[in-house]
C-alpha cells in the first residue's frame, strides 16, 4: 500500500518532466502524436556545439551556486549556532527577520536590492549575483543549522578544551565532525536554491550574468522546445544527484536534522 | 604533581540571586585526593570549572604549585576535568577518544598508540579500543573518559560526579578503580560528589561545600561526628540538637548533666549526636524518655522519643528497637564519644 502510494506520488512529480525529456530528443513532434515521430540527439549536439552559450552558462551557474552555498554556510553556521545554542534578548525577532526573505516575493527583494547594489557598483556582476543569492539561501542554512545546534552538546567543546585542544582545534576536531551531516544537507540545499534562481539573477545580473535558468526562460519563451528540453534536463541534473546523495539523510529514521549524536 | 590552592574565589552567574562561589578557599596537597561534597546547586561543579579554566571567577585566585593560573586558558592548564557525562566524542572510536589530548599536542603516532594502549589497560578496557562510544555500557564509557584524562598524565585531575550515572554495583567497582588509580599514579585529585559515602571512601579528606563555600574540611569521620556548625550536622543527617551550655567537659541542658568527650567546644551552644549513635540501656549519660513514634526504615528503625519537651531521634537495628513501644518509657544511653557541641547556636 505504501509502495503503491509512493509510486503514484513519484509518477505525479515526474510526469511533467516527461515531455521536456522527450522534447530534448525529438525531431518534429506534433499533436496528436503521443510520441515523437523521429528521434535525434541533435538538440544536445547543438547545445554543446562550439558557439553555444550553454556550456558557459553551466559553468557560471555552477560557480555562482558553489560560491553562494559556501558563503551561506560561512555566515549561516555561526548564526545557526547562536540561534540553536543560546537564549538572548530579541531572539524571536531575529528569527522572524530571517524568515522575511522567504515571505517577501523575490521580485520585490530583487528590485530593492538592485537600488542598493547600483550604488555599490555590484550590479551586472557575478559577485553581485552571488551576494543576492544569499537572500534565499541563507535562511535555509540558518534554519537547518539552528536545528542541528539545538541538539548539539556544547559541553563537548569544554571537555575538549580541558583535554588540551585550542579553540581552532575544537572547531575542527569536535564541532565540525559533530555537525557535518547537517552542514552537508544545508550546503546542498543552498546550492540547489541558488542553482534555480531566476528573478534575482536577472534583476541584479542585468542579463550580463547568464545562468541556466535565464537561458531556459529565454528558450521556452521563444518556443524553442528542443533547447528548452535540453536546458530543463541540465537544470534537473544536480537536483537528482543531490537527492541520491542525501536520500538516506532524508528518508525516515535519518530525517532528524539534528541527528548528529 | 600539582598542589592546588583556591583563595577567596567569588563568582555570581549572570542573573543569579546568590553567588555560586562565595569566598571559596581550599588547599589540596600534592598527590592528595580530596572529595568536594555538597548538595546539588552548592557550587561544587562551578568550582571545578573555575579550576579547569572554563569559567573565570569574579574575584579570587586559583594557584597551581603556588603560581596563579588565572591568565591561562583551559588547554594550557595542568588540570584535566572529566565531565559528569563522560563526554566521549561520538564520531571517534575508543582509542581515538583516549588519544585525543595527545593528538592535540601533536605527539608522534607511535607514542600516542603506546600511551593509549597503556591507559586503556589501566582502566581494564585493553581490548575495546575499536568500539564506538554508543556500543559501550555506562560504566565502560566512564572508564574511557577516565583513561582519556589519565593518558595526559595531568598534574591535577578534576572528576565531576564520576559515579552518578552508574548502577549501584558498578559504582562500588568504579570507586575502587578510581581509588587505586589515584594511589598508583599519585595524581592530585579533586572529586566532586553529592554522596556522603562516596566522599568518605574516595577522599583522603572530605570538604563539605554549602552555599558556595567550604564549611568544614577533614577526615570523613570528623565531619560526621564532629560537625563544625549546624548546617554541616544537618547535611549529614543530624537531627538531635539540644540547647544548653558546655563547660569543664560537661554539658548542662534539659537532659541534665552529660559528660562530653575531650576537646568539645565550650560555652553556650547546641549539643548534637547522630541518631544511630544512641544505644538502649543504662550507664554514663543515660536518660529516660517517652517513646512517641517508631518508623521502620529498612535496615534501621527510627524511634522518636521525648523528655522535658525535647525530642530525640534514634536509629536502631530491629533487635535494639524492639523495646521501644509508643507511649512507654525507654532508657537510652548517649555515648560520650558520640556527643559534640556546636558553639553559639
Amino acid at each position: 500500500m505504501r509502495t503503491a502510494l509512493g509510486l503514484v506520488l513519484i509518477a505525479a512529480l515526474m510526469a511533467p518532466l516527461v515531455p521536456l525529456a522527450l522534447w530534448s530528443v525529438a525531431r518534429g513532434w506534433f499533436f496528436p502524436q503521443i510520441l515523437p515521430a523521429t528521434w535525434t540527439l541533435e538538440p544536445w549536439m547543438r547545445a554543446f556545439a562550439p558557439r553555444s552559450d550553454i556550456p558557459g552558462a553551466l559553468l557560471t551557474t555552477t560557480l555562482i551556486a558553489l560560491a553562494a552555498a559556501g558563503l551561506a554556510l560561512a555566515l549561516g553556521i555561526p548564526a545557526g549556532r547562536a540561534l540553536g545554542l543560546y537564549r538572548f534578548r530579541g531572539k524571536a525577532l531575529v528569527e522572524l527577520a530571517l524568515l522575511a526573505p522567504v515571505i517577501v516575493p523575490g521580485i520585490a527583494v530583487g528590485l530593492g536590492v538592485h537600488g542598493v547594489f547600483l550604488r555599490l557598483g555590484l550590479t551586472n556582476s557575478a559577485l553581485g549575483v552571488v551576494l543576492v543569492h544569499l537572500v534565499p539561501t541563507l535562511p535555509y542554512v540558518i534554519f537547518v543549522m539552528s536545528g542541528v545546534f539545538a541538539n548539539y552538546d556544547a559541553e563537548a567543546e569544554a571537555q575538549a578544551r580541558s583535554l588540551g585542544a585550542r579553540p581552532l582545534q575544537v572547531l575542527w576536531h569536535v564541532m565540525l565532525p559533530a555537525i557535518a551531516p547537517g552542514v552537508m544537507v544545508a550546503g546542498l540545499f543552498a546550492f540547489l536554491v541558488s542553482w534555480s534562481q531566476y528573478i534575482l539573477t536577472l534583476t541584479i545580473g542585468g542579463g550580463r550574468v547568464v545562468t541556466l535558468p535565464l537561458l531556459l526562460y529565454a528558450q521556452a519563451g521563444a518556443g524553442r522546445n528542443d533547447q528548452a528540453g535540453v536546458l530543463a534536463m541540465l537544470s534537473l541534473a544536480p537536483g537528482l544527484v543531490i537527492l541520491a546523495l542525501v536520500a538516506r539523510q532524508l528518508s525516515g529514521r535519518g530525517m532528524t536534522f539534528g541527528g548528529t549524536r | 604533581m600539582t598542589r592546588l590552592t583556591l583563595e577567596n574565589l567569588q563568582l555570581r552567574h549572570p542573573g543569579a540571586e546568590r553567588p555560586a562561589l562565595d569566598a571559596l578557599s581550599l588547599d589540596v596537597a600534592d598527590g592528595e585526593m580530596v572529595a568536594l561534597l555538597g548538595p546539588s546547586g552548592c557550587g561544587k561543579t562551578t568550582a571545578l570549572r573555575v579550576i579547569a579554566g572554563l569559567i573565570g571567577p569574579d574575584a579570587g585566585e586559583v594557584r597551581f604549585d603556588g603560581a596563579s593560573v588565572g591568565h591561562l586558558p583551559p588547554e594550557r592548564r595542568e588540570a584535566v576535568l572529566v565531565f559528569q557525562s563522560g563526554q566521549l566524542f561520538a564520531h571517534m572510536d575508543v582509542a581515538t577518544n583516549v588519544g585525543f589530548g595527545l593528538r592535540m599536542q601533536r605527539r608522534p603516532k607511535r607514542e600516542i598508540a603506546a600511551r593509549v594502549a597503556e591507559a586503556l589497560a589501566q582502566v581494564q578496557l585493553g581490548d575495546l579500543g575499536h568500539r564506538r562510544p554508543h556500543e559501550l555500557s555506562g560504566g565502560q564509557r566512564q572508564r574511557v573518559a577516565l583513561a582519556r584524562a589519565l593518558v595526559l598524565k595531568p598534574g591535577l585531575l578534576l572528576l565531576d560526579e564520576p559515579l552518578s550515572s552508574l548502577d549501584a554495583h558498578l559504582r562500588t567497582e568504579m570507586r575502587a578503580l578510581i581509588r587505586r588509580l589515584q594511589r598508583e599514579t599519585g595524581i592530585t585529585t579533586l572529586v566532586v560528589t553529592h554522596d556522603q559515602e562516596e566522599a568518605a571512601v574516595l577522599g583522603d579528606r572530605v570538604a563539605l561545600m554549602l552555599g558556595g563555600r567550604i564549611h568544614q574540611i577533614g577526615a570523613g569521620a570528623a565531619l560526621w561526628n564532629r560537625p563544625a556548625d549546624l548546617d554541616v550536622a544537618r547535611f549529614f543527617g543530624g537531627c538531635n540538637f539540644i540547647p544548653g551550655r558546655s563547660s569543664d567537659g560537661a554539658f548542662d541542658g534539659p537532659l541534665g548533666q552529660l559528660t562530653l568527650p575531650e576537646g568539645a567546644p565550650e560555652g553556650e551552644g547546641c549539643l548534637t549526636l547522630r541518631p544511630e549513635a544512641i544505644e538502649p540501656g543504662d550507664g554514663e549519660n543515660a536518660v529516660t524518655l517517652r517513646v512517641i513514634e517508631t518508623r521502620f526504615e529498612g535496615l534501621l528503625t527510627r524511634i522518636t522519643a521525648e523528655v522535658a519537651g525535647l525530642r530525640l531521634e534514634a536509629l536502631m537495628r530491629a533487635g535494639a528497637a524492639r523495646g521501644a513501644v509508643p507511649g512507654q518509657d525507654v532508657r537510652w544511653r548517649l555515648p560520650r564519644e558520640a556527643l559534640w557541641v556546636l558553639p553559639g547556636v
